[in-house]
């Protein structure tokens, strides 16, 4: 078990590595000329320095871009001083603010956060107790009924779900506003009162996919022999679902894991439905500023997220289920 | 013999209803068992071997199935009990071992832990108690160091052990009656032969009843005392193992002899049985095995044969006269020891 | 390389011509490995150790073992499925083993392959008729698809009406019979059967057992029939090889291995086959203890050692075995005429397992 969790973590590492280089990649080596040239930047034409640069730009500004950055080097150079930055925690400073990209990021995360747990906390509870329910009381009107409700859920798209609800509560019924987020520090009723709906929009979905996931799976294992085996030794009923849902939820585990990672490197469309100040829609307003540091700090952000998630995922499967702590 | 009768089916049927008809498994079946006998339960798939005896255990869903009939165990009518009246028997007086060792134990529990589970759901004792007689009988099933075993998962073991704790899982509580369904078919001829020899050695043990489902017609002859022969959800045949494979009385017994490749004389030409078993759903009518049959006659698909002794010295269902059945049977085996000579 | 053949094969019968196909110390290993970057082999899956035999056209050689002891992979290294680790196999004197793609063609249609599970090797959306007709497409042989298609059919036993029907349309019988109409189409001249009747019912097995014979008689065929069913092997071979733990541990015509076997795992497998209908006694029967052991460390010497009542015997303790068993592999050499054995201390003539392992 030591072994396997040594090797995950070498894995992780890894490919945080090669998240950062592909995203080095992506946003230093590829962009070739980007059609603007500052007359009289010379030896500094560097698409990317034009690019920070803003608008109209003065040459002098690009040239001091190109020294700052170091564009000039070579790149390995360059690369080698983007990861020590890196590595010392500096992602640079944001174009359009002039604040650290890595401040803006952590100042927004708690928003982020604040939605992607309570809204995935409510579809697991949710997805998972009426997936339970429908395969246990498969083909009664509960099961039917939550079946309908989910098949809506998974054919319902966020945004137009998020737009008709924000229509509805917001400028009919007038019982929500949207763009009201308070920091649950500040006032945690506040809190409670911008989030609820942005939590049902987000879980909806993913909480129909998750009843649907789990019924179905505990479908399946309620066939395997090993549950019949139980039932012939004489378990009460009670210990032969536990015995199947054992089985049936630990596939969850690793979904939900892997949903919430994706989650807490921003909810890019209802961040944005909902004007919550979180990481998705800092990337947005990033993206639409043409603010490269922080567009760069965004995805690294994400995807190092989405590195942890599958390092828990792994690491908590492997504590489930023998057969793969055991090879 | 004035052996105990652990056993009765009487007139069992077993019909599932599906979108494309009725699915009658079993139709109208009965036998006996005795303790301290193994009784021998043959046919190919859909005879409703099966069936029958995960409906003995209360594990065919009641509310799928259309069941009437009678199983009577130890005088109580199973089919008669409530589902918590059934789970105490369950497990405890009647047990079941599966054919496929590799899917019947849980992969996420401890071997250990889940006979532990099985004694802990009929007997109140302390867990400490529980593990030391689980451990003793993964002892008695000969699992090596069952210390160390007992802490293993099923996927440390190997078929034939798996099948062991099987079997140990289903002495936990000394039942009276053992349900074997296919316990050999998923594992190696030497493992096989090391599992039926447990069973054997379990049953003069305890002095239990052992019902062994098998399509082998081998592991019957060599373990079973008497034999029922299957075929879509009747009895053909039944008898005492001499009686039913040295002296048949019913052509489908007949034909299933004849098939079987044989390890003790370089075969003749085999002589199968033409066509494929009939569909549960429309089942021929009359004897069900009449569009196979080589000898049948125009009675055969009027009315369905019962199941009676017709003078040949063990009941079997098929209406042709009894010299006509020992001329037939005669010939078919003059023809084959003269072809294989 | 023809030469190569010729002299390895010591155990070659000449009064039986050439050989369709001769296998000569066939090894296939598969690697385990471990590692996070790059990948270290740590241990090997022994599959196939030092596999030589020959089958003879017409005949049908039977290959069995227990699960795990090499059988299959041997059938999938005859047909070039997968690469061997080391080894030559011939065909009709030619040495296949090297053979890149386009040169194997010719061969791959002289020598097809019956599958065991009749329903998961047919492709469920297409007909029968196009799943039978597919290798004519293959190897471009021109003509009337369809009519050889429905004379296959009827060949077999199918109703050649059938043609458009899909493979979940049939039961498991007549789908292995579809089976054998595709291995069938392009006339080979080698048919490599992998448990081909294990999924059936035995009446249903018979009848294709039957017509596996009818087609050998009618197209002058070669089988290698695998199965882990020592009555059917007996029934449709003429020579049979036992394998175990990826080793051929003895070769013999059908009835004189049955009768006579030399090699004491042979005999310990047939004792523990179910008789049935005879009258011997449970008591006779060598229960072998323990399972196969693991091919990937499999034992030092010769692989059946540690299970072996015979080296027990010989040794005169229960406890032991002799030093030859626990250090070489023993040779597979000639035991008496076409009997081939794989053991130190063969069995004599009339000698039995049981004797020794009572003893």
């Amino acid at each position: 078990m030591f072994q396997y969790i040594v090797r995950r973590l070498i894995w992780a590492v890894i490919m945080t590595l090669l998240v950062i280089s592909t995203v080095f990649v992506i946003f230093f080596v590829l962009p070739g000329g980007s059609g603007r040239n500052i007359e009289g930047a010379g030896k500094c034409s560097s698409p990317i320095a034009i690019m920070m640069a803003g608008r109209n730009p003065r040459p002098a500004l690009v040239c001091n871009i190109v020294k700052r950055l170091g564009l000039d080097k070579p790149v390995y150079v360059q690369y080698g001083r983007y990861v020590g930055n890196l590595l010392q925690g500096d992602m640079g400073y944001s174009y359009h603010s002039s604040e650290p990209v890595r401040d803006a990021i952590f100042r927004r995360l708690p928003a982020t956060a604040s939605l992607a747990i309570g809204a995935s906390f409510i579809w697991l509870v949710f997805g998972v107790a009426i997936g339970i329910v429908s395969a246990l009381r498969r083909r009664s009107f509960m099961d039917r009924a939550s079946m309908f409700f989910a098949l809506v859920g998974v054919s319902l798209p966020t945004f137009f779900l998020g737009l008709v609800l924000v229509f509805l509560f917001d400028g009919r019924l007038n019982i929500y506003n949207v763009a009201s987020y308070q920091p649950i520090t500040s006032d945690p009723v506040a809190w409670l009162k911008s989030m609820w709906l942005p939590w049902i929009v987000l879980a909806y979905v993913s909480m129909a996919v998750y009843a649907r996931m789990v019924r179905g799976n505990l479908l399946e294992v309620m066939g395997e022999d090993y549950i019949r085996t139980a039932r012939a030794k004489g378990l009460r009923e009670k210990s032969v679902t536990r015995h199947a849902l054992r089985s049936a939820l630990t596939p969850v585990v690793t979904m939900y894991g892997l949903d919430l990672g994706i989650l807490l490197g921003g909810a890019v469309i209802t961040e944005s439905i909902f004007n919550i100040p979180g990481i998705g829609s800092l990337a947005v307003d990033a993206i639409s500023n043409q603010d490269l540091p922080t567009i760069l700090g965004t995805t690294l952000f994400a995807g190092v997220f989405v590195i942890i998630a599958n390092l828990v995922v792994d690491i908590a499967y492997a504590s489930l289920d023998p057969r793969v702590r055991y090879s | 013999m004035a052996q105990e009768v652990l056993l009765e089916v009487k007139d069992l049927h077993v019909h599932f209803p599906t979108a494309d008809g009725l699915v009658k498994a079993v139709d109208g079946l009965n036998f006996k068992v005795l303790r301290g006998e193994t009784f021998g339960i043959v046919g190919e798939s859909g005879s409703g071997k099966s069936v029958t005896n995960l409906t003995a255990l209360g594990l065919i869903k009641r509310e799928t199935a259309q069941i009437s009939g009678e199983i009577l165990f130890k005088g109580q009518d199973l089919l008669k009990l409530n589902s918590e009246e059934l789970r105490k028997v369950r497990g405890k007086e009647l047990a079941m071992i599966f054919q496929d060792p590799f899917a019947c134990l849980h992969p996420f529990y401890r071997v250990g832990d889940q006979l532990v589970e099985a004694i802990l759901c009929h007997e109140k004792m302390p867990k400490k108690q529980a593990a030391e007689r689980a451990t003793d009988l993964l002892a008695s099933v000969g699992i090596p160091h069952p210390k160390e075993r007992f802490r293993d998962y099923p996927h440390q073991y190997s078929g034939g052990m798996r099948q062991r704790a099987m079997i140990a899982m289903a002495l936990v509580h000394n039942p009276d009656l053992l349900i074997a369904d296919e316990p050999t078919t998923a594992l190696d001829v030497t493992v096989q032969a090391q599992i039926i020899e447990l069973i054997e050695k379990v049953k003069t043990e305890f002095n239990i009843g052992v019902i062994l489902i098998t399509h082998d017609l081998g592991v019957i002859a060599d373990v079973a005392q008497r034999v029922l022969v299957m075929y879509a959800g009747r009895g053909a045949e039944m008898g005492t193992i001499d009686e039913v494979f040295k002296s048949p009385l019913h052509p489908y017994t007949w034909g299933l002899l004849e098939s079987i490749p044989r390890v003790d004389s370089k075969g003749t030409r085999l002589v199968p049985i033409e066509g494929s078993p009939p569909s549960l759903i429309n089942k021929p009518a009359g004897c069900a095995f009449h569009p196979r049959c080589p000898h049948r006659f125009e009675k055969c698909d009027k009315e369905i044969p019962a199941m009676q002794d017709r003078g040949g010295g063990h009941p079997e269902a098929c209406y042709l006269s009894i010299e006509d059945k020992k001329r037939i049977w005669a010939e078919r085996e003059a023809r084959r020891t003269k072809a294989a000579s | 390389m023809d030469q190569t053949m010729t002299q390895a094969a010591s155990s070659q019968d000449p009064s039986r011509g050439e050989p369709l196909v001769a296998v000569r110390n066939l090894t296939k290993r598969f690697p385990i490995t471990k590692g996070i970057v790059l990948q270290k082999e740590v241990a090997r899956v022994h599959a196939v150790e030092d596999v030589s035999f020959e089958v003879y056209p017409g005949e049908t050689l039977g290959l069995v073992g227990e699960s795990g002891c090499g059988k299959s992979t041997t059938a999938r290294l005859l047909l070039k499925l997968i690469d061997a680790t080391s080894g030559n196999i011939f065909f009709e004197g030619t040495n296949i083993t090297k053979l890149k793609r386009r040169e194997m063609r010719p061969y791959r249609r002289e020598m097809q392959m019956i599958f065991q599970d009749p329903y998961a090797s047919l492709n469920p959306r297409k007909t029968v008729g196009s799943i039978i007709g597919a290798p004519f497409t293959i190897h471009k042989t021109e003509g009337e698809v369809k009519k050889r298609v429905q004379d296959l059919m009827d060949r077999v036993g199918m109703n050649p009406e059938h043609y458009n029907r899909f493979p979940h349309e049939f039961s498991g019988g007549q789908r292995q019979r579809i089976g054998v109409a595709r291995a069938l189409a392009l006339r080979p001249k080698l048919i490599v059967c992998d448990e081909p009747v294990s999924a059936l019912d035995v009446s249903i097995q018979a009848q294709i057992l039957n017509l596996l014979e009818d087609l050998q008689d009618e197209f002058k065929l070669t089988y290698v029939f695998i199965s882990h069913d020592l009555g059917v092997v007996r029934h449709i071979s003429d020579r049979i090889a036992v394998m175990y733990l990826g080793h051929v541990v003895e070769v013999a015509a059908a009835d004189e291995l049955y009768q006579n076997p030399k090699h004491p795992y042979t005999a310990a497998l047939l004792s523990a086959v179910p008789k049935g209908h005879t009258d011997t006694d449970l008591t006779q029967r060598v229960v072998l203890t323990g399972d196969v052991p693991s091919p990937i460390d499999p034992p030092s010497g010769c692989v059946f050692h540690p299970r072996c009542p015979k080296a027990r015997e010989v040794a005169g303790s229960a406890g032991s075995v002799p030093e030859n068993c626990r250090t070489e592999f023993p040779p597979l050499g000639e035991v008496s005429r076409s009997h081939l054995c794989a053991c130190w201390y063969p069995l004599k003539e009339g000698e039995s397992l049981q004797k020794a392992a009572h003893a």
